[in-house]
């Protein structure tokens, strides 16, 4: 098992010097404990951000805006991967992590594959004309939260995604959320099915995850990558919940429907 | 671990450690065990300033706000 070992040196994380620091070592957590234990910190301010995004606003208007900047977020999951997945092949030759992580991602593709094809299926059984999805700008905050992952797994390591996705995949929907909107909205069932399945699998895959991490021959460097990765990601996951309550209770009240586009066309 | 230096100031950097640096900020480390707090005092120079911006960026909620968090409602998805 690789394990996180305490008093690892600050580095600068040149992506051409990835190398493991100097240690003196206290102790010793696997590296998932580690990552959890970092993403923990953060997560207080993330879960008021999200509880205060549930309970502003008309509960119909909040899901449907939910879940439109849901589809921005995760029409980009399976196109990360596979560019992660490119980048562990070139470097598979000369780091064993990335055979490891490659691997791991091509079962993860799979099993994300879609996801946001159910979003628009869930967004027309509320009545929401789907067409619409892709007329709208992501916000700078979407773009500084995935886009950053674009940036890391190509221009430093593809090892950066498993930061972003432990934090996604860590905060899902609850069950109760699912629940609670049925009541509150009275949208049908069929308006819930990727809510409720990532409240349903994510935590398994969370888990999996941090398993994976504990098995990786990091080096300090890319362990510490992972870190700024998912403290980042949590940054940017507040920001986005904070965004959206703020606008819920903004004196125009939140945006207007986008002006739904012909089927097909793009922006 | 501990750097060594001057850094003045709530930022990161020489002579700062993690911990006290983070509970300065606000953070509530209270609960760690040794294991815990050795990983917080190895966070690098990034994942403090990270925190310390999320920190004050964000921590406005009022305790009206933070009491209703108590039922976890999370909603991101991968």
């Amino acid at each position: 098992m690789s394990e996180y070992v305490s008093g690892s040196e600050f580095t600068t994380g040149s992506p051409s010097s990835v190398s493991t620091s100097t240690t003196s070592t206290t102790s010793v957590v696997p590296r998932g404990t580690a990552l959890r234990l970092k993403i923990d910190v953060a997560t207080p301010l993330l879960r008021v951000a999200m509880s205060t995004y549930w309970r502003s606003g008309d509960p119909g208007t909040r899901y449907i805006e939910y879940l439109q900047t849901m589809h921005m977020v995760i029409r980009a999951s399976v196109p990360l991967m596979d560019l992660a997945v490119s980048r562990c092949a070139e470097l598979a030759p000369y780091e064993p992590a990335a055979v490891t992580l490659r691997s791991y991602l091509i079962r993860h593709i799979a099993e994300e594959r879609h996801h946001d094809d159910w979003i628009v299926d869930d967004l027309r059984a509320t009545g929401f004309d789907p067409t619409a999805l892709l007329a709208e700008q992501p916000a700078p905050v979407i773009a500084a939260l995935v886009g950053s992952q674009y940036y890391w797994v190509n221009h430093y390591h593809p090892v950066c995604l498993l930061g972003y996705i432990a934090v996604l995949e860590g905060h899902a929907p609850s069950s109760q959320l699912s629940e609670r909107l049925r009541a509150a909205t009275g949208f049908p069932a069929e308006a819930f099915r990727a809510l409720d399945h990532h409240a349903d699998v994510d935590d398994r895959h969370a888990a999996q995850l941090y398993q994976l991490l504990d098995g990786l021959p990091l080096t300090a460097s890319q362990d510490a990558a992972v870190g700024v990765s998912a403290l980042h990601t949590a940054a940017s996951l507040t920001e986005l919940f904070n965004n959206g309550a703020h606008r819920a209770h903004a004196p125009h009240g939140p945006n207007p429907p986008v002006s739904p586009v012909p089927q097909g066309a793009r922006p | 671990m501990t750097i060594t230096g001057n850094t003045p100031g709530n930022i990161p950097g020489p002579g700062k450690d993690p911990v006290a640096l983070l509970e300065e900020a606000g953070f509530s480390l209270d609960a760690l065990n040794e294991e815990q707090r050795d990983v917080i005092t190895s966070l690098t120079e990034e994942e403090v300033l990270l925190l310390l911006s999320l920190k004050k960026r964000f921590d406005v909620a009022e305790p009206e706000v933070q009491a209703h968090t108590g039922i976890y409602a999370g909603g991101s998805m991968f």
